[in-house]
């Protein structure tokens, strides 16, 4: 009984061994990097500036794995539409909420490579729950984009 | 000199002066609200701000508003209206306004059916080639991306509206072949080789386009290697 227990806990010592010489390899590094973009204000209908920002050197094999942002808004801000552009030109197209908050787990770039300028706008929605005023949208926002190499 | 404090009826004044009656429960000239959008008194509006209400543009407009969830009690208005059709083509597709191209567009919503191999120009793999060596040769093995989104945006311009997401797609997978097959032959040379760590000199030699492409197997919507892959 004793001699079955410890050949059991060798074999078991000896495959925990074999596994992590083999999965080690292909454990992917991460990083990340984070940047904030000017101000977009967009009124009535139309586009706000564009904002750009660059996401500095990245290994060459980069994947991304996700992609969070964090939206600063501005009270009393009106509907709007966020368009972030990747380095490849895929664009995301959101609604954009109303009051400051962080939207993580993006997903819609997964797997494109970081690397290279990145692009957000808004557009105002054109409507407002107020008749009196013309819609008027301010928003910052901080985008996170994680990856693996 | 009075301070102004009321900049709302200064705005008022600029579009014709407090009282002036615009459309019902409004003051500003063209507002009206949503569930008034089909009446004949708004439609007028339209059609004398020169919008043609059977266009696409159009369409697409009042089709994007009540999606985003544009209530009947909310205001819109003659002008924003215009300004949102401008983000359309005449087949009532979004154009981008930074890069002037269609069909590349994602949401929550949009899921993985575009990510597929599809056949893209030999010049646009030939480019992308070039510019993955020139990381590994000239940064070792790091990229900012220069001069990569004018590949993609370069083959875009040569692809259907409707092909350009599962293109870029396509070519992101020959990018990654590319990247791991300079990182597997520096591996063999210098197995403790990472990014930013010198290329050992000769590495890279007899690398080509054609020998990485012939080694590669398409598995469902990605390419595998046909040697065995290493990791940094």
């Amino acid at each position: 009984m004793k001699a079955i227990t410890k050949r059991t806990f060798t074999a078991f010592t000896v495959c925990i061994m074999v596994c992590m010489m083999f999965s080690i390899q292909v454990f992917a590094a991460s990083d990340y990097f984070s940047k904030s973009t000017t101000k977009l204000n967009a009124y009535n209908g139309g586009k706000s500036n564009e904002s750009t920002f660059s996401s500095g050197s990245v290994p060459k094999d980069a994947k991304i794995t996700g992609v969070r942002i964090h939206y600063t808004v501005a009270s009393g801000t009106d509907p709007y539409t966020v368009y972030l552009i990747s380095p490849k030109k895929t664009r995301y197209v959101v609604s954009g909420p109303l009051s400051s908050t962080t939207v993580s787990n993006i997903s819609a770039f997964n797997g494109e490579n970081p690397e290279g300028t990145w692009t957000a706008y808004i557009v105002n929605a054109g409507r407002t729950t107020h008749g009196n005023v013309y819609p008027v949208s301010t928003v910052t926002l901080s985008v996170t984009v994680n990856y693996e190499y | 000199m009075p301070n102004i404090t009321n900049y709302g009826s200064l705005v008022q004044s600029m579009f014709g002066g407090k009282g002036t009656s615009w459309g019902t429960g409004s003051t500003l000239p063209g507002v009206f609200q949503f569930s008034q959008l089909n009446s004949s008194f708004v439609q007028s509006q339209l059609k004398a701000a020169g919008i043609d209400t059977h266009s696409k543009q159009y369409k697409a407009v009042i089709r994007q508003m009540t999606k985003d969830g544009c209530t009947g009690s909310m205001f819109t208005n003659v002008q924003a209206i215009k300004n949102l059709m401008k983000n359309y083509n005449s087949r009532g597709e979004f154009v981008d306004p930074s890069t002037g191209l269609t069909g590349l567009e994602v949401t929550d919503e949009t899921g993985d059916s575009y990510k597929k191999i599809i056949d893209i120009p030999e010049s646009s793999k030939d480019k992308m080639f070039e510019s993955v060596r020139d990381s590994f040769l000239h940064r070792n093995g790091m990229g900012d991306g220069k001069g990569d989104t004018e590949i993609y945006m370069d083959m875009y311009r040569q692809m259907k509206s409707d092909d350009r997401l599962s293109a870029g797609y396509t070519l992101g997978q020959y990018h990654s072949a590319y990247a791991q097959a300079f990182i597997s032959a520096v591996k063999a040379v210098d197995s403790g080789w990472t990014y930013g760590k010198s290329i050992p000199s000769g590495a890279l030699d007899g690398i080509t386009r054609e020998s990485i492409e012939n080694a590669l197997v398409q598995k469902g919507n990605t390419f595998a290697g046909k040697t065995v892959d290493y990791y940094v």
